[in-house]
């Protein structure tokens, strides 16, 4: 016990010098960068907080209001976000989010070195597997994302070791059963962080582990997993039922631009003090503007000590195919060799990418959940930290194991490296919006531009200090807001429509306005001086509206398709007109609300009249666009069709 | 040596009936679709003997290509695809030979893979059934389908494997052999050392690493080693000709294995032809390439090989890799290369073979289910070993049903499609018109029609205009496009053609009537053919051009056109495009270069000698040749308006004017139109130039003062490049009358030094030459 509170203190400070000087502003700065989704987090742990303390109903339409987002997958993946809220009972709000990450890197390497004495790797191995645990680069990428649910990886070493113990020598099945549970209800904790986990981590490891099993014939062995892995589903299903339930997650796609290129595994951060001043080109296109969800790296000393390991033990050899597996599961669907597009080339007059076998494995149910392939480098992490726990084990030895110990735990330190300082924001919240509270007057705020997620995660956070509904907000990605009720509201400013919406508040903020200030003029021009400003933020309250609102509609054109936003005040029977443009015959199809309504064909100066079933009053969008949607091209003589409507209009 | 005579009898005769009727129409027939290649190696096989009678050349063609001929080395690169049948063909009547070779092949085929079997220890019957599996599968019978004579010489391949399989043990005289039988099997078709030779040396090779017989493997490597040199030793001088009338036509899609046609019999085939729809879906066109089946009972045979034999493994290694390769570049289902789209991007299935291809060398291999013949092999050595483990009590009546069910189950084709071999009597008595200098037969793009010309040739014995050794005609596009597009007398008189040959079924009436308007009446006419002899010309053609008022470019189109005399042809056109850059190539070299816009007119003067030229118009890139969602379209360059204007040259050309630094004009004139005052300029680079190498053209009065000028970069140039431009300058609207010369030469920026003007045809100064005058009469 003493020695495991040792080794979890010797992470504790791993983690503290990873993350400096996060340590040192523990309650006035934020874990992750700017655009990280930090904010959102902490919104979701002072949402659970406030629900446990009472204060404010679980189904408060706080979100996107006033219809609100059914919450119930925050408590699908309770260690992403309720150690922070318990925390933040006895803390600050910031510290408890800053101080739930550092313990969970610590649990973390404590898991891992627990695994490796199971696997038996001794004391120094076993500590320097767990410290490659801790502050593996993917890692490091993810915390600077605010990732903390996705680095809450504790279970799975704990899930592997004690499915190594049940294929272990003749014991009795009382301890069989012991372990059995243990490996359950561990398995059942995997997804506890993030779901996705359970496909990052395990499909390569507890995957390969169990084809060894077939492999070795051990069916008494793979009966005992295999039990265990049931249980353990059985334990998760509800927790999976009830993330299924939740809402509010949209947004998908980008399953290709978040997938790693080989070369991912040796490119360090150029944001490392030393490999960044060497002026290596590739790590910059490989990992892409920052080195976040792309990072990889094996590391120099970390490497050496798996290959180490490798060579002089058969049994690290099991963890090269996992290792092996989640490296090419992690290239994603589409061979890339840069970050930013998959390698095209033509074969035979067909222009194509190279598909990877993730491009299959996506299409399978629950695989096709994940979007971000390059997450299968945890599992890279985890397997190579057991191998450069072998590597340890296999050369450090004699009396001086101690001080080679922590030499080569500098080095690996020193090598993972991968920001410095920590990104980190502020987390002060100006006093104006605290004073917010206090307005029984305001039913909801409206965060613009509305559509610009940081706009949203920031509105977020701001929540938690105001505490009023937001009328967009998101539990994960984007927002799942009306594009009708957002385009309008935010284009026209128009008191009646916002008044109607329930909008009482609108804030800008100022740096994500791509109009260059466009927002705040308007809003200065209709509503006057805001009643709050400062950098950031522009706050405007809404004046009463003159007149009641009118139908209001817009048409915005993207890319290849035309969309028609309208407001109804009373419902009734709409067609809508327009005039098609297109480069030839083209396939269209026409979508209200998101549902197909009509397909067909459309050529150049076609007159569109398509009868629409009858509307009720409300917000409601349709879009024209090309059927089959337009793609990315891919090669450098094509391009999509067009497609757009003219004078498109309800009638 | 009775039972060998004795085996390779009874192959034989299994060959005869599974290529009935072909036994009955020795003669009178030659194997394989009309389609096929089995005329044009008819008329190769011909032209051996006919080279003998007449003291020419075998090594070349003197009789294609009128007048030049064509080089036929390549042909000797194939010994064993065309040696046995030239031997045949000076005794036998010309399809005799040809067919008695491919039934000798295939019954040695059989022979071969039988005594590999039996080499390994396999009984007696199990040899058989292995060879007959070989000699049969359907690859075969389809590549005889379309006379491919020369990849059914597979008989090399099994020796081949013996002698590797029997470097176990050690000595020279093993290594020897080995290396024999390698290069004895690229000598029926060349590429089969890639197809099969290779990745049988690999998975051999690989077996004896894998069981760590390091010195067997050793002596593999050394065997293949010295077979491969000895071959290319032997192919030397046919590389040059071969690759030089290689083309990259691409097929590594088309031509490959479908992933379900390890599954799918030949729809031609009497009962699943019947019985079954997927397999016309699977196999499609693409019969001939695409076919791989297993089928039922060699399947079963191979799959308790595996089971039972662990010697078969090797063999399954063997028929993965081959049938892998085989599926070429990209995944096929149904005969359509599998598409998905993921993340917004749409893809198709890339396989190995698809990365492979682009290796040099492996580029020209357009048709990787030829990887098959590796499949046959190694399925019929499980199917050996499957039959060796189960074939016990009464072997010979269990072996002889189950080759009677492999033979029904292959079946490939019932009847073997065969191509009447007979030539009108007509064709044959132009044998007697010694008057007649050549032969130009149309339409001469046609594929089968240019096979049955060459085919047809070997009864009238005159010289073809075009004709080929492999795929398609050398004679340049241009001349036989105008020939055929024009049928002028004249310009059919200056190329020789006394005779034309018009192939009915391949014409869909407009060549007839173009035939009948220009030439007259056939002099003799059936259901296939039109024979017209064109007559005496009552003119001369003093320019011609196959050009188009509009036509959309999206990779590459060509403009022909011919001129009696030298001159010059100035191509314009309207041009839209999204900002495309367009390369004008003139035979072939890049003359110029433009980004096309919305509305954009390309205009280029072209120098002319007397005869034809192609302007070729090419995209870069090129859109590729599928486009693969409808929501996709092509970046195209669109042409409206495009005419040619030919004036022929007053003076004969002059020597070129040579600058300093390797620029030269090699032709150039100057013309004058309204108020502007072009100047058209060839120019040549030996070496390479740049954006600040200044190109000028001035025009001058009397007195030397400067009228109108364009000093201009002609951009990054590469050594060895030419560039032909015209620059226009525009006249003052006050210009006097006068006589006022045009000059040109270059100079460095920023240093405004000139180049110095090495050589020139008139008396130059100022390192200037004067490409012109013109006179003003105001």
């Amino acid at each position: 016990m003493r020695q495991g509170i040792g080794v979890f203190i010797f992470y504790l400070g791993a983690a503290v010098v990873m993350t400096f000087p996060l340590a040192l502003q523990l309650d006035s700065r934020l874990l992750g960068h700017a655009f990280s989704d930090t904010t959102e987090y902490l919104r979701h742990s002072w949402w659970m907080a406030e629900v446990l303390r009472g204060r404010i109903a679980a189904d408060a339409p706080l979100l996107l209001y006033p219809d609100g987002i059914d919450s119930a997958l925050l408590w699908a993946i309770p260690l992403q976000s309720l150690p922070t809220a318990l925390l933040s009972f006895i803390l600050p709000l910031p510290a408890a989010f800053n101080l739930a990450a550092l313990l969970t890197l610590a649990l973390n390497g404590l898991a891992l070195y627990a695994l490796a004495r199971t696997l038996g790797i001794g004391g120094s191995g076993a500590l320097i597997a767990g410290l490659v645990f801790v502050l593996y680069p993917a890692f490091q990428g993810q915390l600077a994302l605010g990732h903390v649910g996705l680095v809450t990886l504790y279970p799975a070493p704990l899930l592997l070791a004690a499915l190594m113990r049940l294929r272990g020598a003749p014991r009795s099945r009382a301890a069989q059963g012991r372990d059995l549970l243990l490996a359950a209800v561990w398995m059942m904790m995997v997804g506890w962080g993030s779901a996705l986990l359970w496909l990052y981590l395990l499909l390569p490891t507890v995957g390969v582990w169990l084809v060894r099993l077939i492999g070795r014939r051990e069916w008494g062995a793979l009966g005992w997993t295999l039990g265990a892995l049931a249980v353990g589903a059985a334990l998760a299903l509800p927790f999976v039922l009830l993330g299924l339930r939740g809402a509010g997650v949209s947004g998908g796609g980008m399953s290709v631009f978040f997938s790693a290129t080989p070369l991912n595994i040796i490119a360090p951060s150029f944001s490392h003090p030393l490999w960044g001043s060497l002026g290596l080109d590739y790590p910059r296109r490989v990992l892409g503007i920052d080195p976040f969800e792309g990072t990889a790296y094996v590391g120099v000393a970390a490497g050496v000590l798996a290959l180490i390991g490798l060579i002089r033990r058969r049994a690290a050899r099991f963890w090269l195919m996992a290792a092996a597996g989640a490296w090419g599961l992690s290239w994603g669907a589409l061979f890339k060799l840069e970050e930013t597009a998959p390698m095209a080339l033509v074969i035979d007059g067909y222009p194509t990418h190279l598909a990877l076998p993730w491009a299959l494995l996506e299409r399978l149910p629950i695989l096709s959940i994940s979007r971000t392939p390059v997450r299968f480098s945890f599992a890279v992490g985890l397997v190579l930290a057991v191998m450069a726990g072998c590597g340890v084990d296999a050369v450090v030895q004699g009396r001086r194991r101690a001080l080679v110990t922590l030499i080569l735990a500098a080095l690996i330190a020193f090598d993972y490296q991968t920001f410095f300082p920590m990104p980190t924001r502020p987390a002060a919240i100006p006093a104006a919006f605290y004073a917010l509270a206090e307005r029984p007057d305001i039913r909801a705020v409206f965060n613009v531009p509305w559509e610009h997620p940081l706009t949203d995660k920031e509105g977020l956070y701001l929540q938690t200090a105001h505490g009023k509904p937001m009328i967009a907000g998101h539990l994960a990605r984007n927002t799942p807001l009306n594009p009708a009720k957002g385009w309008l509201m935010q284009e026209t400013f128009d008191p009646a429509l916002l008044d109607a919406a329930g909008v009482d508040l609108i804030i800008v903020h100022r740096e994500w306005d791509y109009s260059g200030g466009g927002l705040e003029a308007r809003l200065r021009e209709r509503f006057g001086a805001p009643a709050f400003a400062d950098a950031r933020f522009a706050v405007f309250e809404r004046p009463d509206p003159t007149q009641p609102v009118a139908l209001i509609s817009g048409v915005h054109r993207h890319a290849d398709s035309t969309w028609l936003f309208a407001y109804l005040p009373e419902g009734g029977a709409f067609a809508l007109v327009g005039t098609a443009r297109t480069d030839g015959a083209r396939g269209a199809q026409a979508r209200l609300n998101d549902q197909p309504i009509w397909r067909g064909q459309l050529s150049d100066g076609d007159p569109l009249a398509l009868p629409l079933p009858p509307l009720a009053a409300g917000f409601h969008f349709f879009n024209i666009t090309l059927d089959p949607p337009c793609l990315v091209p891919p090669h450098e003589a094509l391009r999509c069709a067009t497609l757009r409507i003219e004078g498109m209009e309800l009638r | 040596m009775r039972r060998p005579l004795t085996d390779f009898g009874l192959f034989l005769l299994i060959a005869l009936i599974i290529t009935y009727p072909l036994g009955f129409e020795l003669s009178s027939s030659l194997a394989g679709f009309a389609y096929g290649d089995g005329r044009e190696m008819a008329h190769h096989l011909w032209w051996f003997g006919e080279a003998l009678r007449t003291g020419e050349s075998p090594f070349f063609m003197s009789n294609l290509a009128y007048p030049n001929g064509i080089d036929a080395i390549t042909l000797w690169a194939n010994p064993l695809q065309f040696f046995p049948a030239w031997a045949l063909a000076l005794i036998l009547p010309l399809p005799a030979a040809a067919n008695l070779t491919i039934l000798l092949t295939l019954a040695l085929n059989g022979w071969a893979l039988a005594l590999l079997c039996r080499g390994l220890g396999m009984g007696f019957w199990a040899g058989w059934i292995a060879g007959v599996v070989f000699m049969c599968f359907p690859l075969m019978q389809a590549h005889l389908g379309v006379g491919h004579a020369g990849l059914l010489v597979q008989y090399p391949v099994p020796l081949y494997a013996l002698a590797l399989l029997r470097l176990s043990r050690s000595g020279v005289g093993r290594i020897g052999i080995a290396a024999a039988a390698f290069a004895l099997t690229g000598l029926g078709h060349t590429l089969q050392i890639i197809y099969v030779t290779a990745p049988l040396t690999l998975v051999i090779g690989a077996a004896a690493l894998w069981r760590r017989a390091w010195s067997t493997a050793a002596r593999q490597v050394i065997a293949a080693g010295i077979g491969a040199a000895a071959l290319a030793v032997y192919l030397l001088p046919t590389f040059s000709a071969a690759f030089g009338s290689a083309y990259d036509d691409g097929g590594v899609v088309r031509y490959s294995a479908d992933l379900l046609a390890f599954a799918s019999p030949s729809f031609f085939h009497p009962l699943w032809g019947a019985l079954l729809d997927y397999p016309r879906r699977v196999l499609g066109v693409n019969l001939d390439e695409g076919a791989a089946y297993v089928g039922v009972i060699a399947g079963a045979l191979a799959l308790i090989g595996v089971w039972r034999r662990r010697e078969a493994r090797m063999w399954l290694g063997l028929a993965l890799l081959a049938y892998v390769l085989s599926l070429g570049g990209l995944l096929k289902i149904l005969d359509t290369p599998v598409q998905f789209t993921t993340d917004g991007y749409i893809s198709y299935v890339a396989l190995p073979w698809g990365i492979l291809a682009e290796l040099p060398g492996l580029s020209l291999l357009r048709a990787p289910g030829r990887f098959n013949f590796g499949l046959a092999l190694a399925l019929a050595m499980m199917a050996g070993y499957g039959a060796d483990a189960v074939v016990r009590r009464r072997g010979a009546l269990v072996s002889l049903i189950l080759i009677g069910l492999i033979a029904f189950d292959y079946q490939t084709f019932f009847p073997l499609p065969t191509t009447p071999a007979a030539i009108p009597p007509a064709i044959a008595a132009l044998e007697q018109r010694t008057d007649m200098r050549a032969v130009f037969g149309i339409p001469w793009d046609n594929l089968i029609a240019a096979k049955t010309d060459l085919y047809l040739h070997t009864a009238h014995r005159r010289p073809l205009l075009a004709g080929q050794v492999t795929r398609r005609t050398p004679v340049a596009p241009a001349m036989l496009t105008i020939l055929q597009d024009t049928l002028d007398p004249a310009l059919l008189d200056a190329a020789g053609v006394d005779l034309i040959i018009l192939h009915k079924q391949h014409d869909d009436g407009t060549l007839y009537a173009r035939a009948l308007d220009r030439l007259g009446a056939p002099t003799y006419e059936d259901d296939a053919l039109a024979l017209f002899e064109p007559p005496e010309p009552d003119a001369p053609r003093l320019f011609a051009a196959a050009l188009t008022e509009s036509l959309a470019v999206t990779a590459r189109s060509e403009v022909y056109l011919y001129a009696a005399q030298p001159g010059w042809a100035l191509f314009e056109a309207d041009a839209s495009a999204d900002r495309r850059r367009v390369r004008l190539l003139i035979d072939g070299d890049a003359v110029h270069g433009q980004i096309v816009g919305e509305a954009d007119r390309l205009r280029l003067p072209i120098p002319l000698e007397a005869g034809y030229t192609t302007l070729s118009m090419a995209l870069s890139p090129p859109c590729p040749a599928v486009i693969p969602s409808a929501a996709l379209t092509c970046r195209d360059l669109r042409l409206t308006s495009a005419a040619l204007t030919f004036t022929a040259d007053e003076t004969p050309p002059s020597p070129p004017v040579i600058w300093e630094r390797g620029v030269s004009l090699v032709r150039w004139r100057v013309t004058q139109g309204g108020e502007t005052v072009s100047a058209w300029l060839d120019w040549r680079f030996d070496s390479a130039v740049d954006e600040n190498d200044i190109r000028f053209v001035h025009l001058l009065d009397e007195s030397g003062g400067l009228i109108a000028q364009s000093d201009a970069p002609l951009g990054r140039i590469a050594g060895g490049s030419r560039r032909i431009e015209a620059v226009d300058l525009a006249l003052p609207a006050d210009l006097a009358s006068g006589t006022y010369t045009l000059v040109t030469g270059w100079y460095r920026y920023p240093e405004i030094v000139r180049f110095r003007l090495t050589a020139a045809p008139t008396e130059t100064a100022n390192d200037v030459f004067r490409i012109g005058a013109l006179t003003l009469t105001r």
